[in-house]
């Protein structure tokens, strides 16, 4: 019973995700096939960092090969030869079709949490692991094993593995 | 009323959903009837037994049903209808079952459901306790899944129109052998994650938190990773040779989310070993057990729901809202429970030494959360984004590349160190002599890298393309860069490691035997020291499968691309290889049109000069197509080619269609270095899993019916692979067949067929 009201107090805290508003497919036009012609490093960095607005999701201008990626290029081959930076290129194509046409959101506002938030977690579990392992040393310490010991509780034995530990530990002794 | 009597169901899908009906109610028995055998009336097992194979054989029935209303082309159903027409083969109508959203989810009930039937069988008088908890949780899944059939993707509904005359067809992109099997597999791997769970579950209810159900679920879970590990493998190869963009893992939300469930397989197939020793890390084991399912419903629910934006999306439905109601009530419950037991799930825990393999374990179990961890919130990051933070964001690919590998170089680490810790603890002597080895061939795998590196055209360090501005950008490129050289080394190191490993077991067993006054061979030692502990040598060959992966992932930092327009009789240079292109040819055939482009490929020093010269010689062909559909309002697909050799693959495709006047081919080469150690890592690591799994001669039983059962489980296990595999596998053939046998390579130009 306590159980079932804890579960329910559980869910009932959950925030319950708004599925009904879906993200629609990014579709737009996939006639035509168009070679993606990066003809220097210059191009090659900033197709790839830009999101074409047709074919798959999340496809860059780097690889897709629709129409609207091709037209997209061209305007973008003569920006750079116009000499606008890869920095100012990507700023204005952000501008003109949203945040989300960046291949990676830019490190800005509060963009940095997406890395940040992984990696508090992966830290976080880090300092889980030492102070574990702290706390079983401790516990060892108070109240050391003996050699003898055999493994606690209701583990069972593999005993094949058991004997092959203790063998390896004497070939390594010699 | 006789009427009904006489005609009780009068057409075919009326009778599906009937059957869909008496799957929800006889789950639903079943479950009260197992929950009331739990609480004081044992006798009432049988019944839920008996009830659980009741629930199997109808919801076998119903995919008998899908699939007699596919073969007898029942266009009243919308499904069948959607995916299926009159021109396919049998074998493909077979297949396009789990073509679609509703039958798809059918099938994955279905794969549920056999799970449930074989767990119920194998538990025969065993865990009698656990029992009635273990049946309840599986009915409660299935029970799930009924509501979704019953309610919101019944597969049998009918079109409000009525039949039409001829069906839409499978999508083209299924009509691939690798998308055939990859889906089953990937499914059987998600589905028995099932089992598993329920023995969590029902050890949480009863209390009985000992080693019992580790021991019961241990082969389970090693079956569904592996399950696991060749569904998302075939899911590469289906990217790889299907999509055509030259790579095979695009991080898609979808990818990201059925490779989750793996790491939490594996951190819990390391971990249970410490609680089998130790009896510690109860509390962890039974919370990755919950993770490990909860993954697999939520990789579904990702697929389903459309809230990512996805190359694997099916037609969008409401659907998504019952998979959310379905995590909040697993979570809640196992969390609830856990919450509930935590004084029996306390251990006493304790270690003599850092150095112990206890600790590698743990390190190697936080590893595996870390990359799970990571791959999850980038996965989920566009919505939170767009609803927390009003912000639309995408993540592609290159985000996901400049993150993940350094986390995974450090699991892949921890993975060469653990084996070289013993238990309890490691004395610093032995801890350095053991690492002596392994060290010296890092050390030499570095060197040979930098030697090798001129002639192979594999730089040490590279130079990716900072993803940030500024130091920190910089810094993460940095750490990117030198990471082929680093796996390299590691791999070094990891191989040294498993040889070490052989070498000392072969070692310890001949010293035994020599202590015996008894003579055992090398080869006899390495036999014996394998099939008498499969699990551990087992688990270090898929160690050797890991490694051979790694080294082919790092063949990403050294792959080219190039684009080229030719004329027939032009060359192009791809790095080492010079192309020809020979010609196009049409295949018609009575589904499609197929427009190859046959390219020779040649190496040599002179090549660059003339093909014919002498040094230059010919490697192979390859013949990148277009097909155009003819129904599927003219879909176009295209079909790459690729000519593999050990340092890389050639990868071909075809850009516009062929000009039929001038023979003008547009092509992109893609140069992928190792990608074959992928598919060679993932054979051992199956050969290895397999190992691990083989079964054990009962002590107790006679050696003649220990034999006997053995060969019986093990030829069952083959029957049931070989099924799941070979069915499809015909369903390629005759598909293929269907199309006509592969024309020679001179058949007629473009032109010539094309009047």
């Amino acid at each position: 019973m306590r159980v079932i009201v804890l579960s329910i107090g559980i869910f009932a805290a959950m925030p319950l995700f708004n599925v009904g508003e879906v993200q629609g497919q990014l579709q737009g036009d996939m006639e035509g096939w168009h070679p993606v012609g990066i003809e220097n490093e210059d191009q090659r960095k900033v197709f790839w960092s830009l999101i074409c607005s047709c074919g798959c999701p999340r496809e860059t201008l780097g690889t897709c090969n629709c129409n609207v990626a091709h037209a997209m290029r061209q305007e973008l081959k003569a920006d750079l030869a116009a000499g606008k930076t890869l920095e100012e290129i990507q700023k204005a194509y952000a501008d003109r079709y949203g945040p989300q046409a960046l291949a990676v959101p830019p490190n800005t506002g509060v963009n940095w949490l997406l890395w940040a938030l992984p990696l508090t977690a992966i830290t976080v579990g880090a300092a889980g692991v030492a102070i574990l392992f702290t706390r079983w040393k401790k516990r060892n310490a108070n109240d050391p094993l003996e050699d003898d010991d055999e493994p606690p509780v209701d583990a069972p034995k593999d005993a094949y593995d058991d004997k092959l530990d203790r063998e390896l530990e004497e070939l390594d002794r010699k | 009323m006789l009427d009904f009597l006489k005609h009780p169901f009068p057409s075919l899908p009326q009778f599906g959903t009937a059957v869909l009906y008496a799957i929800l109610v006889a789950a639903a028995y079943t479950f009260a009837v197992s929950i009331a055998a739990g609480v004081g009336r044992p006798r009432l097992l049988h019944s839920a037994r008996l009830g659980a194979y009741g629930t199997v054989a109808l919801i076998g029935l119903a995919v008998l049903v899908l699939a007699y209303a596919f073969v007898s082309h029942d266009f009243r159903i919308a499904y069948v209808a959607r995916y299926s027409e009159r021109a396919m083969t049998t074998p493909f109508l077979i297949v396009a079952l789990w073509g679609g959203q509703d039958g798809s989810l059918l099938w994955w009930l279905f794969l549920t459901a056999l799970f449930s039937g074989i767990c119920v069988k194998w538990l025969g008088r065993r865990y009698l306790e656990l029992q009635p908890y273990v049946i309840a949780t599986l009915m409660g899944i299935v029970i799930f899944f009924g509501i979704l059939m019953v309610f919101a993707v019944n597969p049998f509904a009918t079109k409000v129109g009525g039949a039409p005359l001829d069906g839409d067809g499978l999508n083209y992109q299924l009509r691939n052998f690798y998308m055939i099997i990859h889906p089953p597999s990937l499914y059987t791997g998600f589905t028995s994650c099932a089992v598993p769970f329920a023995f969590c579950i029902a050890a949480l209810v009863t209390g009985r938190l000992d080693s019992e159900w580790i021991v019961a679920t241990r082969k389970w879970m090693l079956f569904s990773w592996l399950f696991l590990s060749i569904g998302n493998a075939l899911g590469m190869l289906w990217a790889y040779e299907e999509l055509g963009w030259g790579g095979y893992w695009a991080w898609d939300p979808v990818e990201n989310a059925a490779c989750l469930p793996w790491f939490t397989a594996t951190a819990y197939v390391h971990s249970t070993m410490i609680q089998e020793r130790r009896g510690m890390l109860k509390v962890w084991n039974v919370f990755l057990i919950v993770m490990t399912f909860w993954l697999t419903i939520f990789g579904t629910f990702l697929t389903r729901s459309g809230l990512i934006s996805s190359v694997h999306s099916f037609a969008q439905s409401g659907i998504g809202i019952y998979f959310v109601w379905f995590m909040g009530v697993i979570a809640a419950f196992s969390i609830a429970l856990i919450i509930y037991r935590l004084p029996l799930l306390r251990s006493e825990g304790r270690i003599e030494s850092v150095l112990s393999r206890e600790l590698a374990f743990v390190l190697n179990n936080w590893g595996l959360l870390s990359i799970c961890v990571f791959i999850a919130l980038a996965t989920i990051w566009p919505p939170i984004s767009e609803w927390l933070l009003n912000q639309k964001s995408t993540l592609g690919p290159t985000f996901y590349n400049a993150w993940v590998p350094p986390i995974a170089i450090i699991v892949f680490m921890l993975m060469g160190v653990a084996p070289l810790f013993g238990w309890r603890k490691t004395s610093p002597e032995l801890f350095k002599k053991s690492f002596i080895a392994p060290t010296a061939t890092m050390v030499v795998a570095i060197i040979l890298h930098f030697a090798l590196s001129g002639p192979l055209r594999f730089p040490p360090i590279v130079e990716p393309d900072p993803i940030y501005p500024g130091l920190f950008g910089k810094a993460l490129a940095w750490v990117g860069g030198h990471l082929p050289l680093a796996t390299v080394g590691v791999a070094g190191f990891n191989l040294a490691v498993v040889v070490q490993e052989f070498v000392r077991g072969v070692r310890a067993r001949r010293r035994a035997a020599e202590a015996r006054n008894d003579h055992e061979s090398i080869p006899k030692a390495f036999l014996e020291l394998v099939s008498k502990s499969r699990r551990r040598y087992g688990g270090y060959i898929v160690h050797v499968g890991i490694i051979t992966m790694f080294i082919g992932f790092t063949g990403r930092a050294w792959g080219t691309d190039k684009e080229a327009t030719l004329e027939v009789g032009e060359t192009v240079q791809v790095e080492d290889y010079t192309v020809l292109y020979v010609g196009p040819r049409m295949v018609p055939d009575p589904e499609k049109n197929a427009v190859y482009v046959d390219l020779d490929v040649y190496t040599g020093s002179t090549c660059k000069d003339s093909v014919n010269a002498a040094g230059c010689k010919k490697q192979g062909s390859v013949s990148p197509a277009k097909y155009i559909y003819k129904g599927m309002g003219g879909t176009v697909s295209t079909e790459i080619a690729r000519h593999t050799t050990f340092r890389d693959d050639l990868y071909v495709t075809l850009g516009m269609r062929v000009n039929p006047e001038t023979k003008t081919a547009s092509l992109q080469f893609h140069i992928n270095p190792l990608v074959t150690y992928i598919w060679v890592g993932v054979g051992i690591l199956i050969f290895g899993a397999l190992i691990s799994l083989w079964p054990d001669v009962q002590e107790d039983d006679s050696p003649v019916f220990g034999y006997i059962r053995l060969a019986a489980s093990i030829a069952t296990s083959v029957m049931f692979a070989v099924l799941l595999a070979a069915a499809p596998a015909h369903a390629f053939a005759s598909g293929e067949r269907a199309q006509g046998p592969p024309p020679p390579t001179d058949a007629p130009p473009l032109e010539s067929e094309a009047r």
